[in-house]
């Protein structure tokens, strides 16, 4: 397959006074599927459309292939798009709408009946030649946006929150078979979101932004398991937060004093000594009651609040202290339930925190 | 990171090139027939004579304050200004609600009905007000069948047939304001109002009204501006005794061929309306920012 | 419940008053005697085959139908590039020349009208056809304008960009994408454009002459001279001919969102 690698070097934006994108260095691999993951108004969107050559960069420099893209105006930087909303065209069939971009390459026609049949029989809308988008589902229009997108053979693939307009079910439905054909297809995709199961899902390398930076980039697990700030940690998934200073590098790591005076552990962490850190820890690691003790950091608390969600319960545990732990539990493991007001033992490895400066 | 200063913006240069081009024929048709045109106009005001020699002064504007025929013909466009728009706004304001809120079916009908008279000839309409009107009329006819009056009463020729007429063509301007308005105030509002403790009265009162005050100001501002300067269906529907300032500059102009003259009373017409027009401007600024 | 009715009624009389004055005007073309009159006496079409007899309202027609179908052609590419630039790109003044655009609208047009003239007289275009077209360019052009750039605003620009990406230059992206969506607002104000050119009454009253004249204006001099049911007959054919084209623009594309 044709697949290029993309890369931004010192990428920045303004619009007008304000930045969007300010100085961003990034590197996708041929092939790769990156999604860019943050907040609204973090310039993931807009770094997603100076890939695509619909905003000029400032400043830096954008590489398609190896070789300088700034210049190059959208319709000849092969390139393909799913925009949120899909932004089919309303006036135009199923089939029309997907063979356009072979239609502005100018492909003899009956190349494109055949490779547009071709698309379709692979996002499976076989018979829906002739319908308008106004008649389709939503997840039969993200999948015609799909194919519009792929039918060219782009050198880049590049979403836009395309996911956001279905409901729960249809998009992880999606997300399945959007990350499957891209395998199968081998192409270079760049994939923007503020959904972190989304990220999680979907991609080989999720890339956080905020306010116009990148704040960390990295495998999915490395992201979730080994965040480098609050924001990152916070951002992506459910966290358990406790502040404390930063007393000296101990036997079993870095030593952090709480607010409450207990002095923890964190291996494989550093910090100036006498600054103000956090420790993470992630809800699913602390094990409630656990069956053996020892090798654990242990705290004794009461349940506050359950919240049963079906597969797990999250139990708010008031600790020694007064601060509220919160612990996940795998529903349908035989163990027994705690009730509101138990008093409980708290118990996970000091391996399972992460110390980053506090915010 | 480094930081990056931000850079001479290229691209923006090439947007606006495009955006040149594309307005460059607009822009052109208009300065050739409606700024020249207005500056030629606003020179002629100036001048003492024409032809004659260029000397420009006030003198053309100081008749103007001087002129007592003038000045009632500009006080009665004025009040014909004011009751054609109050008697728009209270006659469109129900035409309104029913096209954005009443989700009748017959709404587009009365739509096409409310457009109607704008598009049909101004010729066609003062004739059916002649028909309609004239003192051998139909409701004239009418009335001496009735017994009402025993001679024919002159409805044609004065204020108040101007008035009518005006309405029945600016109606259109005030109603599709205020329903454009009316419909985007969502409904809930009323209804928030209501489980509130207010009657439907006193929720249109305190609610729905003061939302929709923006449409009602929009379409004053066009009806305003269109009455003031009227001229076809004062001049036919007048039969020459409703004077207005668009039949004086005419006649100044086409009659007296007093065109500095005629040209100063324009001016005075183009600036009340070009005044009226900027400090709706400025009202609309400051709701912008509420 | 009772309010509603209440409305309807209130609604069914402003309808009846909007529809009065136009609609007498149609029985009176048909009758027989030389008074323009309501109810007309007797039924005939003599009045219809009349118009035909009167070379001068004919030759006035023909020109009001050529003004205004060349004055609606240049204002609807003009207005579309218009309409397109202020809706797409920002730029400083941007509001300034959308005011500009509108003001034929509501800038009195007696002083249009004498100031128009005032400029085309020099250059030999009073009297003139061109002269004619160039004023009447101006008044509709808000109409176009205004039309098109509502329906521009329906007009997704994510649709134009998915164009591009997709390999369209944007010219190819304008008129494979933009310009087929913008056809509801190109018909309807192609149709306000064609009714208000051929209905101006202002502007032309000063630009007209022998032998230049158009339609409103010639009905108007007739009527100084003679109310009769010619007129009547005249205006019954204008009023068909404006039912029939908001009809077809409300069957074809809808007014509704194209003129507010």
């Amino acid at each position: 397959m044709n697949a290029k690698g993309v890369a931004l070097l010192g990428v920045a934006k303004w619009y007008g006074k304000v930045p969007a994108v300010q100085g961003v260095d990034l590197e996708v691999a041929p092939g790769e599927m990156v999604s860019l993951l943050g907040p609204s108004g973090c310039g993931k969107t807009t770094t997603l459309r100076m890939i695509a050559g619909l905003e000029v960069p400032d400043a830096g420099e954008i590489r398609i292939g190896g070789t300088r893209a700034n210049e190059v105006p959208p319709w000849r930087r092969n390139i393909g798009m799913v925009f949120q909303n899909y932004a089919l065209f309303p006036h135009k069939t199923v089939a029309e709408n997907i063979g356009y971009g072979l239609v502005m390459r100018r492909r003899p026609r009956a190349e494109i009946a055949t490779r547009v049949a071709d698309a379709m029989r692979q996002v499976r809308l076989e018979g829906l030649e002739d319908r308008i988008p106004s008649q389709l589902s939503g997840g039969q229009r993200q999948r015609v946006a799909l194919a519009r997108a792929l039918v060219t053979r782009p050198d880049v693939l590049l979403f836009d929150e395309p996911l956001a307009a279905l409901d729960r079910k249809l998009r992880e439905q999606m997300q399945v078979e959007i990350r499957l054909l891209q395998r199968e297809v081998g192409i270079t995709t760049i994939f923007v979101t503020h959904d972190q199961d989304e990220a999680l899902t979907l991609s080989d390398r999720i890339v956080v932004m905020e306010e116009g930076r990148i704040v960390q980039a990295g495998t999915p697990d490395e992201i979730y398991e080994r965040p480098r700030s609050h924001f990152v940690s916070d951002f992506i998934g459910m966290m358990n937060a406790m502040r404390g200073t930063a007393t000296g590098q101990g036997a079993g790591g870095l030593l952090v004093r709480l607010a409450g005076g207990r002095e923890l552990a964190v291996p494989e962490a550093a910090a100036a000594t006498g600054s103000a850190v956090e420790i993470m820890l992630r809800p699913e690691k602390v094990q409630v009651n656990p069956p053996q003790a020892e090798g654990l950091v242990l705290a004794q608390g009461r349940v506050a609040h359950i919240v049963y969600l079906g597969a797990v319960t999250y139990l708010h545990v008031t600790v020694e202290g007064g601060a509220t732990m919160l612990a996940m539990q795998a529903n349908g493991q035989g163990m027994p339930a705690p009730r509101l007001g138990d008093a409980v033992t708290l118990g996970w490895r000091a391996a399972d925190m992460v110390c980053f400066a506090a915010p | 990171m480094t930081a990056i200063a931000p850079s001479r913006r290229r691209p923006d240069l090439r947007r606006g090139l495009a955006a040149t081009l594309l307005l460059a024929p607009g822009v052109a048709l208009l300065a050739l027939v409606l700024v020249w045109p207005f500056l030629v106009m606003l020179g002629m005001s100036l001048r003492e004579r024409f032809p004659g020699p260029i000397v420009f002064s006030l003198a053309k504007y100081a008749e103007f304050l001087a002129d007592d025929y003038l000045l009632t013909v500009a006080l009665r466009s004025f009040s014909l200004a004011l009751a054609v728009t109050a008697l728009c706004a209270v006659l469109g304001y129900p035409v309104a609600w029913y096209l954005a809120r009443a989700r009748s079916r017959w709404a587009h009908l009365v739509f096409l009905g409310t457009i109607f008279p704008l598009l049909v000839s101004i010729v066609v309409r003062t004739m059916g007000w002649t028909i309609l009107l004239g003192s051998e009329g139909l409701v004239n006819a009418a009335l001496l069948r009735l017994g009402l009056v025993s001679e024919p009463l002159r409805l044609m020729q004065g204020f108040w047939s101007v008035v009518l007429g005006m309405v029945h063509v600016l109606l259109p301007f005030m109603v599709l304001s205020i329903a454009a308005v009316l419909g985007r105030i969502d409904a809930a509002y009323a209804e928030a109002a209501s489980t509130l403790g207010a009657t439907p009265l006193r929720g249109f009162l305190s609610v729905t009204l003061p939302l929709s005050v923006q449409g009602i100001a929009a379409g004053s501002v066009i009806v305003f501006c269109l009455t003031i300067g009227a001229f076809i269906t004062p001049l036919w529907l007048g039969r020459g005794h409703v004077t207005v300032m668009a039949i004086a500059i005419h006649e100044q102009m086409v009659t007296l061929v007093d065109w500095p003259g005629g040209a100063a009373s324009a001016m005075v017409l183009s600036f009340a309306t070009l005044a009226l027009l900027a400090g709706y401007g400025l009202l609309l600024r400051r709701w912008a920012r509420r | 419940m009772t309010a509603r009715r209440l409305l309807g009624a209130y609604v069914a009389v402003v309808m009846l008053f909007l529809a009065l004055p136009i609609a007498v005007v149609i029985p009176s073309a048909f009758g027989e005697g030389n008074a323009l009159a309501f109810p007309p006496q007797g039924f005939s079409l003599k009045w219809f085959a009349a118009i035909l007899e009167r070379p001068a309202l004919l030759a006035a027609a023909a020109n009001s139908a050529a003004i205004a179908a060349v004055a609606t052609g240049v204002s609807l590419v003009v207005g579309t590039l218009s309409a397109f630039a202020l809706r797409r790109y920002a730029f400083p003044g941007r509001g300034a020349l959308m005011a500009l655009f509108m003001a034929p609208l509501v800038f009195p047009a007696i002083v249009l009208a004498a100031a128009i003239a005032m400029v085309l007289a020099p250059m030999g275009l009073v009297r003139n056809f061109w002269g004619l077209v160039l004023a009447h360019i101006v008044v509709v052009l808000p109409y176009v304008v205004r039309t098109v750039s509502a329906t521009l605003a329906e007009v997704d620009r994510a649709w134009e960009e998915a164009a591009l990406t997709l390999g369209a230059s944007p010219w190819r992206g304008f008129t494979s994408v933009t310009l087929p969506l913008l056809r509801p607002g190109l018909v309807a104000g192609a149709t306000f454009s064609l009714i208000i050119s051929f209905d101006e009454f202002t502007i032309s009253l000063f630009l007209v002459g022998s032998g230049m004249m158009t339609l409103p204006i010639e009905m108007y001099n007739y009527a100084e001279y003679s109310l009769d049911p010619v007129l009547a007959a005249v205006s019954t054919l204008l009023i068909l001919l404006t039912t029939a084209a908001v009809l077809a623009v409300e069957r074809t594309v809808g007014l509704g969102k194209q003129f507010s």
